[in-house]
């Protein structure tokens, strides 16, 4: 069988079921498989030393590398079967004898059940090694469970003082007998209801048979009856036990649902919290914080790198004062080792100051749970079962969010390789042109020294230094991607004149400029702003030195600064031919290059719109264009306006 | 006999050196070249140099360490020329006592002219010696110990900070003054706030000083500093 094996043992209270887990274990051992450890809930009343007896076979089932699972259901055998059969289950492990058997449970054994409910599941049946004393009598626990109260014990009396009372009140207006041996079973049916432990629901209905044979059978006032009443005070008895015994289950149930219920809306919110936490140190903080409130037990929480934990303490247990947390490390540093529970409580490092569990997935260890453990009382299995649902959740949350980020970051490092390559692609056409322009115009100064005239001359210089000049200006815009990693760019922050920048600016344009008339429109207002002074005045001149490659000679520039809704609104207008309709918003795309021009033709890979849309964004600004009329573009950006405090005249 | 100042061009770049002695000896200038920090420290100890030109991106040493060396004996001017764009590496070189900066390319005109606001510099020290009681600059007269500030002849009227402001810029004229020296010399401890007031007090003290259309008195070195200009008619200090 190449599918891989799940055991199931069943954990009970039984004594002989340390024995059943261990060989259990010993069997998945063998046979390499996952083993399960079950333990089917039911509605009995607590009971401290059956629910001891559970713990202990739980924590054994752990320590032999069990996973631990309970399901609640007043029918073993279907449950198991169920779950059998929704997880996959191979193999069944058994004791030989169930547990126990309810005073009106199905007589049939689990083993034969199970056969008949999961007949695709090999039952494995561990035979009895221990002696034990015949299991234990019904009836034995029937007393065992119930410890008497005086307070019960005077509620059930003054039940059947007042159903006697009726009684008398019934027989006296002359009613059928009958209606009093009702009263009786009613009176029980209340006792079961106001105490607690079937032995008093026992009592009454005893008591209630002896009672009603004393006072309304002939001979009245003597417990000798006439054999007539025989059939009725078996009949009575039974009935009252009956349905006392009904009435408790009752009470369970409803206690047991809503366990239930809290487990439900416990894991609920966690989802819920865990659904808003986008980030792995915020989802191990709700897991932190609602396993606090859940176990009332303080909760320390390591990240995966075992950095200084997280803390969330709590009163009741004294939360982490004293305790060196140094020293616990190294239990904490076992659990994101190895991935299993260790710490107090456990085997491993029992002398910790809290229990540690891992929040895992298959393979990885996400972050270690501590829960302080060493002076508050221990958490019952419901508490520990939910903490465990809980601590798996946490461990898909971390795990999808740490799936999202991957994927992004691959996705992001796709996007980057591509936008390096097609830049690399332009730049170094974008450079070819201008060096061969260069080299060759130096090659002819050198070559034909003497044969040129000056205009000539003047027109190679000319040419050359130009081309320097716009290799420069190239260089700038690059050197500033660079600075721009996955997208966040590292701005030095200071607070400046934004006329300043204009006027930087314009120190800084292409000398084509100055056969454009360029006028500067600045407010009376002294507008600062806080940004990457450089990197402004890089978004002025790119916009700038744009103005003048596509407006020609003569045209008017004008550069302009406003207040506009608590942002400095900067612009660049010009009179040229405008943007293509519809391309207002894809100029700021990178290697948009403007209207199709002739293949060689050059100036501009298409970088500069989309190097100011990126620092302006990171300004936390907003950048645009809008065409003018009669005609030209107005490419305007806004930054935040800081207001100065301080500044008295 | 040449009696030209000698300048002390340090660059590891034989292209850039060679273009910057060309330059120096059409202009007549004396220069000697160094081509690491350890040859820059020997001939500014032993050559008195008048100006030095430093590259900050030498192979052997940290240009700003030079700097803090050479300050250790001399008050000469140092340009430092440096081809990161980065604001922070000037602003660094200059708190540690560098006098301008050029950031490379740089045209030879502009190297020319920064040179010369230098070497004014050492002039107008060596003739006035330490501290007078009157500054001139141009129309610009400052009256130290009347504590007022005239523009041809005529009163303009500041208030105490921008007082100081003019006076810290006078005396360091042609120098360039990063914004952290002067709020440190102005406020002493100053808080984020004090940034923005400074560029609104530059602001309207380079208003007041304004006359009509010639150079302005200070000049803003954006995310840097301020500097004052010399002024004597001629313009030739348009970076």
């Amino acid at each position: 069988m190449s599918e891989h094996e799940r055991i199931l043992v069943c954990v009970s209270a039984s004594p002989t079921n340390a024995d059943v887990i261990r060989r259990a274990a010993a069997l998945a051992g063998a046979m390499d498989a996952e083993l399960i450890a079950l333990y089917v809930e039911d509605t009995e009343l607590y009971d401290e030393a059956r629910a001891r007896a559970v713990h202990d076979h739980l924590s054994l089932a752990e320590r032999h590398g069990a996973l631990l699972t309970t399901i609640y259901g007043d029918d073993p055998a279907t449950a198991i079967a169920e779950y059998a059969r929704v997880s996959g289950i191979t193999k069944i492990v058994l004791g030989k004898s169930p547990e126990h058997k309810r005073l009106f449970a199905p007589k049939e054994t689990l083993m034969s059940r199970l056969n008949e409910l999961a007949p695709n599941v090999e039952i494995i049946i561990v035979p009895n090694q221990l002696t034990v004393d015949a299991e234990p009598l019904q009836l034995r626990r029937f007393f065992r469970k119930g410890r008497f109260s005086t307070v019960d014990l005077a509620r059930a009396a003054l039940i059947l003082a007042i159903c006697t009372g009726v009684g008398f009140l019934f027989t006296a207006i002359g009613l059928a007998i009958t209606n009093v041996v009702l009263i009786y079973i009613l009176g029980v049916l209340a006792v079961a209801l106001v105490t607690t432990g079937p032995i008093y629901s026992l009592l009454s209905s005893f008591f209630s048979v002896l009672v009603f044979n004393f006072f309304f059978t002939e001979p009245y006032y003597s417990l000798r009856s006439s054999p007539d009443y025989f059939a009725t005070f078996a009949v009575m008895f039974t009935a009252a036990l009956l349905s006392s015994s009904l009435t408790s289950r009752i009470k369970a149930q409803s206690i047991q649902t809503a366990n239930k219920a809290y487990q439900t809306e416990v894991l609920l919110t966690t989802s819920q919290l865990l659904q808003k936490a986008d980030e792995k140190r915020a989802i191990l903080e709700v897991v932190q914080q609602q396993l606090c409130r859940l176990l009332e037990h303080s909760v320390l929480c390591y990240d995966s790198d075992l950095d200084a934990p997280t803390l969330c303490a709590i009163e009741q247990d004294g939360g982490f004062g004293g305790i060196d947390l140094e020293a616990e490390r190294k239990a904490a540093q076992w659990v994101r080792q190895n991935g299993k529970h260790a710490g107090r409580t456990t085997r491993v490092f029992p002398e910790a100051r809290c229990l540690y569990m891992a929040v895992r997935s298959e393979r990885t260890v996400w972050a270690v749970i501590g829960i302080r453990a060493d002076n508050a009382p221990p958490i019952d299995e419901f508490r520990k079962n939910l903490m465990i649902s809980i601590l798996d959740e946490c461990a898909l949350a971390v795990e999808k969010d740490h799936m999202t980020r991957e994927k992004q970051r691959i996705e992001e490092n796709a996007r980057q390789e591509s936008l390096r390559a097609n830049l690399l692609r332009s730049i170094s056409h974008d450079l070819r042109t201008p060096l061969t322009s260069i080299s060759g115009n130096a090659a002819i100064l050198v070559e034909n020294q003497g044969q040129l005239g000056d205009e000539s001359l003047k027109r190679l210089y000319t040419s050359i230094y130009d081309d320097a000049i716009w290799l420069n200006g190239l260089v700038e815009n690059l050197l500033t991607i660079t600075r721009t990693e996955n997208g966040a760019m590292k701005l030095n922050l200071q607070t400046e004149l934004v006329a300043d920048t204009v006027e930087e600016a314009l120190r800084h344009i292409d000398r084509d400029a100055a056969r454009r008339h360029i006028a500067a429109d600045l407010p009376e207002e002294m507008l600062l702003a806080r940004m990457d002074a450089g990197l402004i005045v890089q978004v002025l001149v790119n916009l700038l030195n744009n103005a003048v490659k596509y407006t020609p000679e003569g045209a008017r520039i004008t550069v302009g600064i406003r207040r506009k809704d608590g942002m400095a609104l900067i612009w660049v207008a010009d009179d040229g031919q405008g943007v293509p309709p519809g391309d207002e918003s894809r100029v700021f795309d990178m290697f948009y290059t403007g209207v199709k021009r002739s293949p060689d033709s050059r100036r501009g890979i298409g970088l500069g719109l989309a190097l100011c849309k990126s620092i302006v964004q990171a300004h936390g600004g907003e950048i645009g264009v809008e065409n003018v009329r009669p005609h030209g573009a107005k490419f305007w950006f806004t930054l935040p306006i800081v207001e100065v405090e301080g500044y008295e005249q | 006999m040449n009696n030209k100042p000698l300048i002390l061009v340090v660059e590891d770049d034989a292209a850039v050196r060679s273009l910057m002695a060309v330059a120096l000896d059409t202009q007549g200038y004396r220069y000697h070249l160094a081509r690491n920090g350890a040859e820059a420290l020997i001939e500014a100890s032993t050559q008195q140099p008048a100006v030095m030109l430093l590259d900050l991106g030498l192979p052997d040493m940290e240009g700003v360490d030079i700097i803090r060396k050479v300050r250790t004996w001399t008050g000469m001017p140092v340009i430092v020329i440096s081809a990161r764009s980065e604001d922070a590496d000037k602003v660094e070189a200059l708190d540690a006592g560098a006098d301008d900066y050029l950031t490379k390319p740089f045209s030879v005109d502009e190297l020319l002219a920064r040179l010369r606001v230098a070497l004014r510099r050492v002039n107008a020290e060596a003739s006035a010696g330490s501290e007078s009681a009157v500054y001139e600059n141009g129309i610009l007269r400052i009256d130290y110990a009347a504590g007022c500030a005239y523009i041809a002849d005529q009163e303009i009227h500041l208030t105490p900070i921008e007082y100081r402001l003019l006076c810290l810029l006078a005396r360091n004229t042609g120098k360039v003054l990063t914004h952290n020296y002067i709020l440190k010399e102005i406020w002493g401890s100053y808080t984020a706030s004090d940034v923005g007031s400074l560029r609104v007090f530059m602001a309207t003290l380079r208003k007041k000083l304004q006359t009509g259309g010639e150079q302005p008195y200070i000049q803003t070195h954006i995310g840097i500093g301020y500097r004052m200009l010399k002024q004597d008619g001629r313009q030739e200090d348009a970076p």
